[in-house]
């Protein structure tokens, strides 16, 4: 099996259908096949054991992630926002490579690891000029690695997160259905390429046929431009790109976005507000929350329209909790909720989330972190409640160990976030001689409001949440640190509480 | 595949003539062709059973003399769709159309019921 099937299916059944617009530029199934078929030869002629790519997202990630199907060479799209020192470590670990994207940095800080460097505008025009020879094509013998894709290693080096072509094609043909877009769908892609969500983004795009509309480099005003320019259906976002999305419009921002049918979102926590005022600003499209991770090749939980209507409409505060949660499974994948001891839990006991199917790879380079029957360890922490939706309390290593009782963070940050004095909070561990762990949080202030007391904080949670819960220290800082994603980056915050 | 297809000609110069023994398992991501209609399909999961479309035996080529398409197996196959046993032992996933109908040792596949989720990605 071969990822490369999906674009083969694609310009088999509709050559002549654009496949992709970027920067203006118009591709056609047929045209992406026939780069990546020239890609595939590229490739093979340089030798290269990975194909990285280090630059934002162009038809050139779209080539050369089928062009290394094809040659049966991982594709290693790579984080050009690393410092210099960590990108060149990264190279080293996957050379010799074909490096398409920034040509000047890799030389600097990479020069000397054996690398063939191709520009992006080069590698293009390369693959549209090369033209393989007609027998040379080979599948896969149906395990080899598609995808490798660095985790983002806050504490240790990075890990080496592989997907293989069957954990891809198990995902694609297990969700998507082949050539269901409409002709006018448009699918606008703004997540970066080194991002499972960017990856998985083209493989459903060009299985559905839907188009796909890409925005390199994210801002608000040129995204609603491009949903109204090539009247975009179909668009995924991070939290921080949506929250900015509807800041533009309430300052003036306008764009047509009558074409927008559905909003998808992951990769971090949804605040509650953005998403109430989402469903305002776009009462036309249907909203899906996706939970997934690397390691599990994209989405593995899903929110889908008819429960944020529902959710929004009811009166019922189980039924609005929903919003808040990452849905329900996908049919294709079982998810338990397990303990510490590896003993599954019961429904609303809190504990790790464990996912298993096809589309898990939950492999590293290094060693596969599957169990013996196949279940892939998250290390998110979360609760299934009795309807079946899933909520996330956070990594399990953000769990706060207060004298031996377990605590997340989310519940705690829920709870605050209900003052109305308060914009954002971000509950942690800090360190107690009494109780080992203890809570700490750290408060953005609502503009316009005054800062709220200690106390009151203090008295809100113990009003809503047991006194064990009850914050030991609040700091009120301007702003929580989030990354490019979206992600709350904790261990920042818990850097400034421990002062 | 073309050069895939010679080398696994060479290995099995009967393979897509009738024979008495069963095949060997197929590999999931072969291809395989009918000999009745244009229909291909990829394994995504076989047994040692008798892969057929429109009547006849499939394979990794194409005979010279194309086979009748029998009438019972004649409700064709549809591009994108998955077609499955009701053991679940097979799944075949159809990469080209034809008149043809899928079967595995003359007992016809059904096509295995899409689950489209909204689009997440």
């Amino acid at each position: 099996m071969n990822i490369a099937l999906l674009l083969e299916m694609a310009a088999e059944a509709a050559p002549d259908r654009i496949a992709l617009v970027c920067e203006g530029k118009r591709w056609t199934y047929a045209d992406l096949l026939a780069a990546a078929r020239g890609a595939f030869a590229v490739i093979q002629d340089s030798g290269a054991e990975y194909v990285a790519l280090l630059d934002e997202s162009s038809e050139a990630a779209v080539i050369a992630v089928f062009g290394a199907a094809l040659a049966g060479v991982p594709y290693c799209p790579l984080n050009y926002r690393l410092p210099d020192a960590d990108l060149a470590a990264l190279l080293g670990r996957i050379a010799p490579a074909l490096v398409i994207g920034d040509e000047e940095r890799v030389m600097r800080i990479a020069g000397n690891q054996g690398h063939t460097i191709l520009a992006r505008e080069e590698f293009t025009l390369k693959s549209q000029e090369t033209v393989p020879a007609d027998d040379a094509r080979e599948y896969d013998p149906g395990e080899g690695v598609a995808i490798q894709l660095f985790t983002s290693g806050t504490t240790a080096a990075p890990k080496a997160a592989i997907l293989r072509h069957s954990n891809l094609l198990g995902y694609i043909l297990g969700t998507v259905e082949f050539a269901g877009a409409d002709e006018a769908d448009a699918a606008l892609v703004v997540v970066p390429p080194y991002h499972i969500a960017g990856i998985s983004a083209l493989l459903s795009s060009i299985y559905a046929q839907r188009r796909i509309v890409m925005l390199p480099a994210f801002s608000p005003e040129g995204w609603l431009a491009l949903v109204e320019g090539e009247a975009v259906t179909n668009a995924f976002v991070v939290p921080t790109m949506l929250a900015r999305i509807i800041e533009a419009m309430e300052k003036g921002t306008s764009a047509d976005t009558a074409s927008l049918r559905a909003i998808a979102y992951g990769g971090g926590k949804m605040p509650l507000e953005v998403i109430h005022k989402a469903l305002e600003r776009f009462p036309a499209a249907g909203f899906t929350n996706a939970y997934g991770l690397t390691e599990t090749s994209s989405t593995v939980a899903l929110l889908g329209p008819d429960d944020h209507r529902e959710a929004l409409a009811s009166d019922d505060p189980n039924i609005r909790a929903r919003l808040t949660s990452l849905g329900k499974p996908i049919p294709t994948v079982e998810i338990e909720i397990r303990g510490e001891n590896g003993e599954v839990l019961p429904t609303g006991e809190p504990g790790e989330i464990y996912v298993r199917g096809e589309q898990v790879s939950g492999e590293y380079k290094e060693k596969s972190a599957l169990d013996a029957e196949g279940w892939f360890p998250t290390r998110d922490a979360g609760y299934m409640d009795a309807d079946g939706y899933l909520f996330l309390s956070g990594r399990a290593d953000d769990v706060i160990v207060r004298g031996g009782e377990n605590m997340s963070p989310g519940e705690i940050e829920d709870v605050l976030l209900t003052h109305p004095a308060v914009a954002d909070a971000c509950a942690c561990a800090i360190p107690s001689v009494e109780w080992g762990e203890a809570v700490g949080v750290a408060i953005v202030t609502r503009a316009g409001h005054d800062v709220p007391p200690e106390h009151e904080l203090k008295d809100l949670v113990r009003s809503r949440l047991r006194s064990s819960r009850v914050p030991e220290k609040v700091a009120f800082v301007s702003e929580l640190p989030y990354n490019e994603m979206g992600k709350l980056l904790r261990r920042k915050v818990k850097d400034v509480l421990a002062l | 595949m073309e050069g895939q297809r010679r080398d696994r000609l060479s290995a099995h110069p009967n393979k897509t003539h009738a024979r008495e023994d069963k095949e060997p398992e197929m590999k999931p991501g072969t291809r395989l062709k009918s000999a009745a209609c244009d229909t291909e399909v990829m394994v995504i999961r076989a047994a040692d059973g008798q892969i057929e479309c429109g009547g006849a035996p499939m394979g990794e080529a194409k005979p010279a003399d194309p086979a009748p398409l029998a009438a019972d197996f004649s409700a064709g196959t549809l591009m994108g769709k998955r077609y499955v046993d009701t053991d679940g032992k097979y799944e075949l996933l159809c990469v080209k159309p034809g008149k043809g109908s899928l079967a595995v040792d003359g007992q016809a596949l059904v096509v295995k019921d899409a689950k489209p989720l909204p689009a997440s990605d």
